[in-house]
């Protein structure tokens, strides 16, 4: 699942930085000619090349993506109200959104197996809906905040125990960049 | 130390034979049932092979769920026997190939008498010998209950297969499934349309969940009310079709009404608390509701214009999932208990609540069109399976055997008269 989630991110991150900025133009536009320099045989490589600064960006935001991705929002059982460990979090991940003002994110909701469907789906909502007051009274516009929730429809630990069910009351936040 | 290791056994033995066998939990029955026997069928020299089960193993079956019988089996007329069983009246009957159909014939008889009360036959494919032994059971229901049974109706659940939640429909004894959902996502929460033509459900392909209709007849799944952010668990009004739902709202969940027709759709009852499960009462003009707005979720009843709304259940500290009986004066809803869900019922008002279930959880329940017996999820057996009891919580009975099977769905009365 960790893996998925890098793998989406780091190509989020590529897409940002190798396509131009209006998607839509490039998926309509024919192919552009080929240019002259394209002909070229590419210099030569020096024995310790330095990095990239664009590549050194995309690392840099890989990883910030991956960080508030990694960042889930627990919750006490039938709960939605933020504990201090989570406010903790969602400070560290609001930081990061003000900086990084293309971050877009989405909040998904999440329950535990306990209680019926129907109402762990608007637990989950209630809980994706805390996590986005919180940001937003952080400083985040709302207009770069999403919320959805999932109910008891996807855990991420299966099983019945007591630590799985913890592990399942959760936030889990998707991030995408803004063009 | 012997004696609770013997226990052990025992009841591991009970556990493994619980896997691969319907199981009949014969609780005390508290509603009054009619003695029925049921005598094995003659069947003629032709080759059965393709029977899938014996007429009398699914007549006794159908007498047990419809809730109104209970059944002395018997594999010949055995007068002491029916008369020690209290049953006033017998089944049995033939069954017989001619140039490629199968004729069955069905007789209904005085026990004492040996007289022939009613007699029905029905021509058919061996294939279709089930759906006419359902036909029996609800000619023998009308002919001693003067109403129309629920023998030939349908259920629709929610079945995992290849680990995703898929919406199957299949004879109310789940006999005969057939997979109606194939998108490699999460689809749960049938419900049906009042002419059954259509399911609709919930699935989370766009990545939020959404309500969707699938003509029975067709293959492919409609949106409804796109415009809406999430919804989920449709519920059809038996009258006119309208839809009451869930939809996100402002910290929670709101209950909405749509059109699935036209996709209008209005906001009925909102408030920043979560609300979920609408079920329609049965002629369309209110319906029940939960809200948490109490704390934890709690019953509660309005009109359709989601005007007076009023509590309904005051016992317990999570009631949920509530369905209104087809004659309007129960209720049966999901409570929490030490962490286990059970199913209840009360009267429309609250009051008189009788607990059903005690053994695992035990959640969604679903009427039978006639209010006679009750179908659930439980997850007693050791995974999620459909039973059906009877609506004094006696007789449940397991209908699905292998997998995991949630959120059985009944579907409603055909209009017309007795087949």
């Amino acid at each position: 699942m960790k893996t998925i989630v890098k793998v989406l991110a780091v190509s989020v991150a590529l897409a940002l930085f190798a396509c131009a900025k209006k998607k839509e133009a490039v998926e309509v536009a024919p192919p552009p000619p080929p240019r002259v320099e394209a002909y070229k045989p590419p210099p030569p490589r020096q024995e310790a090349p330095k990095e990239d600064p664009l590549e050194a960006e995309r690392r840099r935001l890989e990883e910030l993506m991956n960080k508030i991705m990694s960042d889930d929002i627990y919750f006490e059982y039938d709960q939605a109200t933020l504990t201090a460990a989570a406010k903790d979090i969602l400070v560290e991940v609001g930081d990061i959104l003000k900086r990084e003002a293309r971050f877009a994110v989405l909040t998904e909701g999440h329950t535990d197996e306990r209680g019926t469907e129907s109402y762990n789906m608007g637990l989950g909502m209630r809980r994706a809906d805390a996590v986005v007051k919180f940001l937003t009274s952080y400083g985040v516009a709302s207009s770069r905040l999403t919320k959805v929730s999932y109910g008891e429809e996807q855990p991420k630990v299966s099983g019945s125990s007591e630590d799985a069910f913890a592990k399942n009351r959760r936030a889990a936040f998707r991030v995408q960049i803004k063009h | 130390m012997r004696f609770s290791t013997s226990v052990v056994l025992f009841l591991c033995a009970l556990v493994y034979a619980q896997q691969d066998t319907i199981t009949m939990d014969i609780a005390v029955s508290t509603d009054k049932t009619l003695p029925i026997g049921v005598i094995n069928f003659e069947l003629d020299k032709s080759d059965w092979s393709k029977l899938e089960e014996l007429p009398q193993k699914t007549l006794a079956r159908d007498f047990e769920l419809s809730g109104r019988f209970s059944v002395v089996e018997s594999e010949q007329y055995n007068l002491f026997k029916l008369s020690q069983g209290r049953a006033k009246h017998y089944v049995t009957g033939r069954l017989s190939m001619s140039s490629g159909q199968a004729r069955l014939e069905c007789k209904l008889y005085a026990t004492a008498s040996k007289e022939v009360v009613k007699g029905f036959v029905y021509t058919s494919s061996v294939e279709q010998i089930r759906t006419s032994l359902h036909k029996c059971t609800d000619n023998v229901v009308h002919q001693l209950w003067g109403v129309k049974g629920f023998a030939s109706t349908q259920l629709a659940w929610v079945r995992k297969i290849n680990d995703k939640k898929q919406v199957v429909v299949a004879d109310y004894d789940g006999f005969r499934r057939k997979q109606i959902t194939s998108h490699n996502s999460v689809n749960f929460m049938p419900a049906w349309s009042p002419d059954n033509s259509k399911i609709y459900f919930t699935s989370l392909r766009n990545g939020r969940p959404q309500i969707f209709e699938r003509n029975l007849a067709g293959t492919t799944d409609k949106l409804l009310f796109p415009n809406l952010d999430q919804t989920f668990s449709p519920a059809a009004n038996p009258k006119d079709g309208a839809l009451l739902f869930s939809n996100v709202g402002q910290s929670g969940a709101d209950i909405w009404q749509g059109n699935p027709q036209t996709g209008s759709a209005s906001r009925l009852i909102y408030t920043s608390s979560i609300e979920v499960s609408p079920s329609w009462s049965p002629h369309g003009t209110a319906f029940l509701f939960s809200s948490d707005k109490g704390g934890q979720p709690q019953i509660y009843m309005a009109l359709r214009d989601g005007s007076d709304v009023q509590r309904v259940s005051f016992f317990g500290k999570y009631n949920e999932s509530a369905v209104w009986s087809p004659d309007g004066d129960r209720i049966a809803y999901c409570s929490m208990d030490g962490g286990k869900l059970n199913i209840y019922t009360s009267d429309i008002d609250g009051n008189n609540v009788q607990k059903l279930t005690s053994e695992g959880n035990n959640e969604k329940p679903t009427w039978s069109p006639d209010g006679m017996s009750i179908a659930f999820s439980s997850d007693r057996s050791g995974s999620s399976q459909i039973y059906i009891m009877r609506r004094d919580g006696s007789g449940a009975t397991r209908i699905t055997n292998t997998g995991e099977n949630t959120s059985p769905a009944w579907s409603n009365l055909t209009k017309g008269g007795i087949p």
